[in-house]
């Protein structure tokens, strides 16, 4: 905007040159992570515990546990949690950001059931060994990694 | 309408059903009462009329007239010239039973200076009044709290330190609270000048249930101490101050006004108790004698939330204890050491991430999630849930911050997590590492924290509490 001697103000070569409102700032970003998890060697330690992904293909999941639950002679996956070695305490748990799934084809029965229980006792955010195995579709193709909330005291 | 409630409608002071409770209640404490109330309204007549029933030795001066003499009496040198004596009138203070100081928000500082060792320790010139056992004042609205109708030019707000003094202050009412029979009982001219006397039935009252105030308050009822120590905190919390002198003259109060209504006594817990209680507190806050009013509804907000924590059923109490508590490290303590019962718990740690200030919900999940995996919380499974749901955007922040950066500015850092990089320096690696979480997470999820070292001071305290109780 230019003000000039008709408008009352003195005209001095060009006159006055007024801000118009153009941009006086900009927008910056930053990204932000930081984490508690996994870092064995931080002031605040809660180591990784397991990974667990299963990469089922075009099987149907709950069809696939259901077969390997046959396979290996149970019924229920409360059943089978009785021999299958499964971390024994709560756990922190949260989606792998790098997940690296084992195949179902390539897992014998006792392995994969040993997953799926994992997967199964799982919540959205911890790992419950007391909990029943809930298994569905969603919980099966979840890709998690479980860490031991128990440094976070350090 | 029981009999103690119209005992001073026999003295001729009319309109004070409601508050009677109050005032006989600072009659069988001694503690001193402050009236408030406009020109007129019969403040001076109740207590000189009470003064006259009771057949005390009574002293009325009027605090913007008064001299110090005219309280202690003209000094003059004892006969061997090494100490002072007062010469003492009729009007002296000396000898006085009950002294009402009328006016007294419009004294000069300097005798607001020295009733107030009168109204607080029953001392003047630092001699005790051995035979005083009522102080009594009262005032007109001062000037920061009138109506817009009538100014009281010269009432100045009380010193709070003098007005905290007072066990009791009452709005006294004008006309229009008085009902259609107490306006015709106070409009009849009959029983001008007649001396108040109801037969010795007030002092025989006083003299039965002084005694047994004495008594209970060497045994005080543990609802009295409960609900005193929690409304104190909720108003408190609210902004409305409540002094530790305060609350026990409250606690007081409270034991003389069950003394006095049997009923109320009878059943601690009942509507009447309530109603009761509820007058007693608001006749307990100093705040109108230097102009302050407080709010209503927080003090109906404290009142409610003290009442149903101290009388509701055990688990309904922890409850709201356990919700009254601000500081963070108070709740854990609360819940690891009292909680009466996992459903309880997790209902608790529920209503706490719904209804606290989201950086405060935060900062407890965070701080409790962990003992909570390792079973050290007395909460259900739900709650274990709950606080880990909360707790994941927490234990791992990954977002992004944007903000506003000058022209002329360059490699500017986002304001916020510059404060907090303030914040964060000095503290040692773990805590820091664990505050990091908590205020980086805020600065992601735009949660505005308002003091930052207060809230790192605060999550830490709440940690060190689950870290002792997974440790131990």
């Amino acid at each position: 905007m230019t003000l000039a001697a008709d408008q009352g103000w003195p005209l001095h070569g060009p006159g006055l040159l007024m801000n118009s409102g153009g941009p006086c700032s900009r927008t910056r970003s930053e990204r932000v992570r930081t984490t508690v998890l996994g870092d064995d060697d931080g002031p605040v330690r809660c180591p990784k515990v397991l990974r667990v992904a299963i990469d089922f293909g075009r099987q149907s999941p709950l069809r696939c546990v259901e077969r390997w639950l046959r396979a290996a002679g149970f019924e229920t996956g409360n059943e089978a949690r009785a021999i299958v070695s499964l971390p024994d305490r709560r756990c922190i748990c949260q989606v792998d950001p790098h997940p690296v799934p084992v195949s179902a084809g390539s897992l014998t029965a006792l392995e994969g059931l040993g997953l799926a229980l994992v997967l199964g006792l799982c919540t959205a955010s911890f790992y419950d060994p007391a909990r029943p195995v809930l298994w569905t579709t969603t919980s099966l193709t979840r890709r998690l990694v479980l860490y031991d909330g128990g440094g976070f005291y350090a | 309408m029981t009999d103690s409630h119209t005992r001073l409608s026999t003295l001729g002071a009319y309109g004070f059903e409601t508050q009677e409770p109050l005032i006989l209640a600072a009659l069988v404490t001694g503690d001193p009462l402050l009236l408030i109330g406009k020109s007129g309204t019969g403040k001076t007549f109740l207590l000189n009329s009470i003064s006259e029933a009771l057949g005390l030795e009574h002293r009325h001066y009027n605090a913007s007239l008064i001299s110090f003499d005219d309280l202690v009496g003209f000094p003059y040198p004892d006969d061997e010239k090494t100490a002072v004596r007062f010469l003492e009138t009729p009007a002296t203070v000396w000898g006085a039973e009950s002294v009402l100081i009328d006016e007294i928000s419009r004294c000069k500082p300097e005798h607001q200076n020295r009733l107030f060792s009168l109204v607080h320790e029953k001392k003047i010139q630092g001699l005790p009044l051995a035979s005083l056992r009522y102080r009594w004042a009262a005032m007109n609205p001062c000037t920061t709290d009138q109506s817009p109708g009538e100014e009281y030019l010269g009432s100045e707000p009380l010193d709070p330190a003098l007005a905290d003094r007072f066990a009791v202050i009452l709005d006294v009412g004008d006309w229009t609270s008085l009902d259609e029979t107490d306006r015709r009982r106070v409009a009849d001219p009959a029983g001008e000048g007649v001396t108040s006397d109801d037969g010795g039935a007030l002092r025989a009252k006083l003299a039965q249930w002084q005694p047994a105030f004495a008594a209970a308050l060497r045994n005080c009822p543990p609802q009295v101490i409960g609900y005193v120590s929690a409304v104190a905190t909720a108003l408190n919390n609210a902004g409305i101050r409540i002094s530790p002198r305060r609350a026990r003259l409250l606690s007081r109060t409270l034991v003389a006004a069950l003394v006095i209504d049997d009923d109320a006594l009878t059943d601690v817990s009942s509507r009447r108790t309530d109603l009761l209680f509820r007058l007693v507190l608001d006749g307990s806050l100093p705040h109108r004698a230097w102009g302050v009013a407080p709010d209503a509804d927080k003090v109906l907000a404290a009142h409610t939330l003290a009442w149903n924590a101290t009388m509701a059923s055990p688990r309904d109490r922890w409850l709201h204890q356990f919700h009254l508590e601000r500081a963070l490290d108070r709740k854990a303590r609360l819940l690891l050491k009292h909680c009466p019962d996992a459903d309880t718990g997790t209902l608790a740690v529920e209503q706490l991430l719904a209804n606290e200030p989201r950086a405060c919900a935060a900062a407890f999940a965070l701080a409790a999630f962990p003992a909570a995996l390792a079973g050290r919380l007395p909460i259900g499974a739900e709650g274990v849930n709950d606080l880990g749901r909360a707790a994941q955007p927490l234990l791992t922040v990954d977002g992004e911050v944007t903000w506003q950066e000058r022209l002329s500015d360059a490699n500017t850092t986002h304001p916020e997590l510059a404060a907090y990089a303030a914040v964060l320096e000095p503290l040692e690696e773990a805590r820091r590492k664990r505050a990091e979480q908590l205020l980086w997470y805020c600065a992601v999820a735009k949660i505005a924290v308002a003091d930052p070292r207060k809230l790192e001071a605060e999550f830490d305290r709440c940690v060190r509490v689950f870290a002792r109780e997974v440790a131990s």
